[in-house]
């Protein structure tokens, strides 16, 4: 077995076990039009096959081919989807600031989708993927709130070969990664580095424990900064949120049950 | 003399017997061996305290065959990782390595066994390990002096590191093995769990592997399963014979 097959195996059971044993059978997400989504959108299907349902939940502001690409996935792979605007949200509590106006955005589709998991009985997946995760690109209770993700400990450009593997459409794998908050947004403008660039630093350092010295006598100068700068920084958004700590058993800091833990 | 090995998913509880029944029903073997923590599931963490079992819970449990298990034991103040041998004999094993690094945390919440020891099964010499406990220069040095007839390794080893064809962990394993099998001239049963607990999955893949290191059989990657294995004496004594030196 080649190692994306033997991945989709193990992620094809994570998702149904992780699920299935909370007592629930259904699984939602956001399908954004882009890489991401699209590669947890397959094993979602794969793993729970019509107990699955994808919602695009586009704005004012959306590529129209995120749209386009989204559907073309969902009918290759026989997906359900409903379309569900956020234009009226946004309308009603309007933002001028891009950056606010997206993370606002994103948290829409979050709310949207969790009163969707109630609806219909079903955990909301998750899909960031490990170089999101780490850099902090990503909306607190915002697109990071999920109940299971399938593709956090996966780097974005490990993403793309996933993605080949699994037979997501070309027109999602050839077009520049975005958020999609706001016109002609780009994640690696945004960023000020391409993916090629950071994934490798960040694999040294996480996965390979390199320390600073050893990445700056191979890569960049303020391209080891700035990484590592990004993942301090949010390591916040990494957490649940912090709790003072007065009695003797304490939730978050002693009090260590599993999720899965059962009586 | 047949030995199975129950692959099983057990839930993160206490609540696991019925899973137990259910495999050894299962099968005609000898002996059927179910994974580490098999009675608990394996992250019990800071639940320990209420969930370990008492040695006499399974003095008072009768099966049909004999069966290796998997429990938290609470001992005289003391909660151990342990490996029961139920049947024809009782035995209980404690685990001596405890992994503390990376996802395990054993070592914060067991207390490490005393030593490994031999004993009289139907399969003749036996000896149980517990996961860690065989990456451990004591491991092979016990087996290669005692030389049991059969090893069982009882696993929850938590899958990582994906490569073409074959995880990383696997490869270490199967080294691992094939080492203690050649060296004590006996068979390694091998039995690890499978299922996912807060998204650490195991992978599976139990094997037997027989006196001269080769696999002589193997379960499926991360489902539950059920394999037999048929030991052979004569492939005992004569690997055995071939090892024979002062030790």
């Amino acid at each position: 077995m080649k190692k994306w097959e033997l991945i989709k195996e193990f992620l094809i059971r994570f998702l149904k076990e992780e699920i299935t044993k909370t007592g629930l059978k259904r699984g939602i997400l956001g399908l954004s039009g882009g890489i991401d989504s699209g590669v947890v959108a397959i094993l979602a299907k794969e793993a729970l096959g019509d107990n699955f349902k994808a919602f695009l939940l586009p704005s004012q502001f959306s590529s129209p081919s995120s749209i386009k690409d989204a559907k073309e996935l969902c009918e290759k792979f026989d997906i359900d989807y409903e379309i569900i605007s956020i234009e009226p949200l946004l309308k009603a509590y309007p933002i001028e600031d891009k950056v606010r106006l997206g993370n606002f955005s994103a948290r829409m589709r979050m709310a949207i989708l969790y009163d969707k998991s109630a609806e219909l009985n079903a955990l909301v997946i998750g899909t960031s993927n490990k170089t999101e995760l780490l850099l902090g690109y990503g909306t607190l209770c915002g697109d990071l709130a999920s109940a299971i993700n399938p593709i956090g400990d996966i780097y974005k450009t490990e993403i793309f070969e996933f993605a080949k593997f699994l037979g997501v459409p070309d027109s999602i794998i050839n077009k520049p990664p975005s958020a999609d908050l706001w016109v002609g947004q780009s994640d690696e403008k945004e960023l000020g580095y391409s993916y090629d660039e950071m994934d490798p630093v960040l694999m040294d350092f996480v996965d390979e424990r390199a320390t600073k010295s050893e990445l700056l006598k191979k890569y960049d100068k303020e391209l080891v900064e700035f990484v590592l700068k990004k993942v301090y920084q949010n390591q916040f958004k990494r957490k649940p949120p912090i709790i003072a700590k007065l009695k003797s058993r304490t939730i978050g800091h002693d009090f260590l049950y599993e999720r899965d833990i059962r009586l | 003399m047949k030995i199975a090995l129950a692959q099983i998913r057990p839930k993160l509880s206490p609540d696991n017997l019925d899973k137990h029944i259910e495999f050894i029903e299962k099968t005609n073997a000898d002996l059927v061996i179910f994974p580490e923590l098999s009675m608990n599931g394996y992250k019990v963490k800071d639940a320990l305290l209420e969930d370990a079992f008492s040695e006499d819970f399974f003095k008072k449990l009768k099966f049909d065959k004999d069966v290796v298990l998997g429990a938290a034991i609470k001992d005289s103040g003391k909660i151990f990782n342990s490996a029961l041998y139920l049947g024809s004999v009782f035995k209980r094993h404690n685990k001596v390595h405890l992994p503390t690094y990376g996802v395990f945390e054993e070592g914060r919440f067991f207390f490490r066994g005393s030593g490994f020891e031999s004993f009289d099964t139907k399969f003749g010499k036996t000896a149980i390990f517990i996961c860690e406990d065989v990456f451990s220069g004591d491991a092979i040095e016990f087996v290669s002096k005692e030389k049991p007839d059969l090893i069982i390794v009882i696993s929850a080893s938590p899958a990582r590191e994906f490569k073409d064809g074959k995880l990383l962990i696997e490869e270490q394993w199967e080294a691992v093995l094939k080492n203690i099998a050649i060296l004590s001239g006996g068979y390694v049963a091998f039995c690890n769990r499978v299922g996912f607990e807060d998204g650490l999955g195991f992978w599976g893949k139990s094997k037997v592997i027989n006196p001269k290191g080769e696999i002589e059989i193997e379960a499926k990657y991360f489902d539950e399963d059920l394999v037999e294995c048929e030991l052979s004496h004569h492939l005992t004594f004569t690997q055995k014979y071939f090892l024979r030196k002062e030790s």
